[in-house]
């Protein structure tokens, strides 16, 4: 407020046109969500498009409240969102482990980083029926799943912030004569909270893929579930709003990770 | 015009007998101590002989700059005395200190500030401190911030300061641990002219003041002149001393007084003619 009390009237004048920008930015924003919903419902009220095929949000909300009413909802999507934020932190903590393990040890990171790339360029959805064969039909099968798009990369990527430390400190560390556990401590890692944020944002995406990919084979519970199962009784309602409660959560989830990311970067990031 | 004519005749009989470039004089304190050390280096395209013969000394007090053509191996000095790196032959004594403990005496000051930007100014300076284990050094560290003048920017961040502020962080950090050689490489290199001509003075008047010994690398031959004691001239690779001067007759003079006096360009220019022909 201070600033803004002894700036010229030019100024002034300039704050107010950006800000008017941004507020007609966000309104056009709603504006095309709003749009395309009223778009929806009206085609489909006029009999233009089939609502048996294409649901309507006005179905979408029925349906939506008549599962929360007999509480099924909330059992899909908490099953979801376990299976999702357990197969998150777990690689995130193992992908950080494992490339800390790499960096510590020069020949272990020679030996294994071809095998490493060829594991990430596979399409770790081929593996769902040998993890559902060895882990078996359920929860912890769709965890492997989650766990096993997301951690190669989050190695990958971890490792390869670890290996780009600024080499002028890395230098100023060997001449106060620090041991290799001080270097990781006191230089590596907190010059890596970025990297590792970043890593945490891509591992949002995965391990929703994941839960999601493993809930279709395994077909037991969660949103994944309910859009398989929906889409084979042919309820596209039900496929719908599955469909946009997993959008929201998605979102939530983003958003969260997005906000330490800020408040990290407060603190961690390059000057 | 006459005293700077001796003072470069004697440095020039020095320099004749390499031999003679350590002190016979047993009255003199030597803290750091080179005889006849070499260094090869093994790479794919074969070995490379970097440093050969090396003798000098580093006496306690003085301010021992080293100037030498590019890549000639004046970084490679400085770490072979902190033992970073291990010479291929010849001896290194450091006070009388082997190997290991020599890291602990020296405390190096690098090109660039290397602050890290996730600390306090106050915890990037107790850095050293913390990864050496020293207890109780705190207060002498936060004396220090106040002395120089940064006593108001403790918990401040490195990015909120100015290069030069950074630099003297930098040196403070260095001191926090009490080295008893400071190992300065080319420590305002990243630094602008004018910024330059400030830390230089800086720089100079704490390591006087807080009675250090420092060996100072660089390659910019008015700096080596307006901050050391004594300046080695290093030959072009395989490094090693050809010729030593003295800079005593203005030795008493602060760095950017310096370059006001006569003597300035007469050193400068006996220096450059030494470094200009390549060896012998």
């Amino acid at each position: 407020m201070k600033k803004n009390m002894n700036c010229s009237a030019e100024h002034k004048k300039y704050l107010t046109a950006q800000k008017h920008k941004k507020i007609a930015v966000s309104a056009m924003r709603w504006g095309v969500l709003i749009l395309i919903i009223a778009l929806w419902e009206l085609l489909a009220r006029l009999n233009v498009i089939d609502s048996f095929i294409t649901s309507s949000p006005s179905r979408i909300w029925e349906t939506f409240i008549s599962l929360c009413k007999d509480g099924s909802l909330f059992t899909h999507a908490g099953v979801t969102l376990y299976e999702t934020v357990v197969s998150f932190l777990l690689a995130t903590g193992l992908g950080t482990l494992i490339a800390i393990a790499l960096w510590w040890c020069d020949t272990l990171r020679n030996v294994l980083e071809p095998h490493l790339v060829v594991l990430n360029a596979l399409p770790k959805i081929a593996l769902g029926p040998i993890i559902i064969i060895w882990v078996g039909a359920g929860t912890g099968a769709i965890i492997v799943m989650a766990l096993m798009i997301s951690l190669i990369i989050t190695v990958l990527s971890t490792l390869s912030g670890f290996m780009e430390v600024d080499k002028g400190k890395l230098t100023l560390m060997d001449t106060m004569n620090a041991t290799k556990l001080q270097k990781l401590f006191y230089l590596v890692l907190p010059s890596n909270v970025p990297t590792i944020i970043s890593a945490l944002k891509i591992n949002v995406g995965l391990c929703w893929v994941g839960t999601i990919m493993g809930e279709y084979l395994v077909s037991r519970a969660g949103l994944g579930y309910l859009i398989i199962y929906g889409g084979q009784v042919f309820q596209l309602d039900l496929v719908m709003t599955s469909t946009v409660v997993l959008c929201v959560l998605a979102a939530l989830m983003y958003a969260c990770v997005a906000l330490l990311e800020k408040l990290a970067y407060k603190k961690f990031g390059k000057a | 015009m006459a005293d700077k004519t001796i003072a470069l005749k004697d440095t020039d009989a020095k320099s004749a007998d390499p031999t003679l470039n350590v002190s016979k004089d047993k009255d003199v304190d030597v803290l750091v101590k080179f005889q006849d050390v070499s260094l090869t280096y093994h790479d794919k395209s074969g070995e490379t002989l970097a440093i050969s013969n090396l003798d000098f000394e580093v006496r306690r007090g003085e301010l021992l700059g080293i100037v030498g053509p590019s890549g000639c191996g004046k970084t490679t000095v400085l770490s072979i005395i902190s033992s970073i790196i291990k010479p291929s032959g010849g001896k290194v004594s450091v006070d009388k200190a082997e190997a290991e403990e020599r890291r602990d005496k020296c405390g190096y000051m690098l090109q660039r500030d290397e602050l890290f930007p996730w600390l306090t100014i106050s915890q990037n300076v107790l850095l050293g401190t913390k990864i050496k284990k020293m207890k109780g050094r705190r207060e002498y560290a936060y004396a220090l911030l106040d002395k120089y003048g940064l006593g108001d920017f403790k918990n401040r961040y490195p990015s909120q300061l100015s290069g030069g502020m950074r630099q003297r962080v930098a040196l403070i950090r260095t001191l926090a641990t009490a080295p008893e050689l400071l190992l300065l490489d080319e420590p305002f290199g990243a630094l602008d002219f004018q910024t330059r001509l400030h830390v230089v003075e800086d720089v100079h008047s704490i390591i006087k003041s807080e009675k250090k010994t420092a060996v100072f690398v660089t390659h910019d031959i008015s700096e080596a002149i307006s901050m050391c004691d004594r300046i080695i001239i290093l030959t072009a690779r395989p490094a090693t001393v050809k010729k030593v001067v003295d800079l005593t007759p203005i030795k008493e003079l602060k760095p950017l007084d310096r370059r006001e006096s006569p003597l300035f360009q007469k050193y400068f220019e006996d220096i450059w003619k030494n470094l200009q022909n390549k060896r012998g």
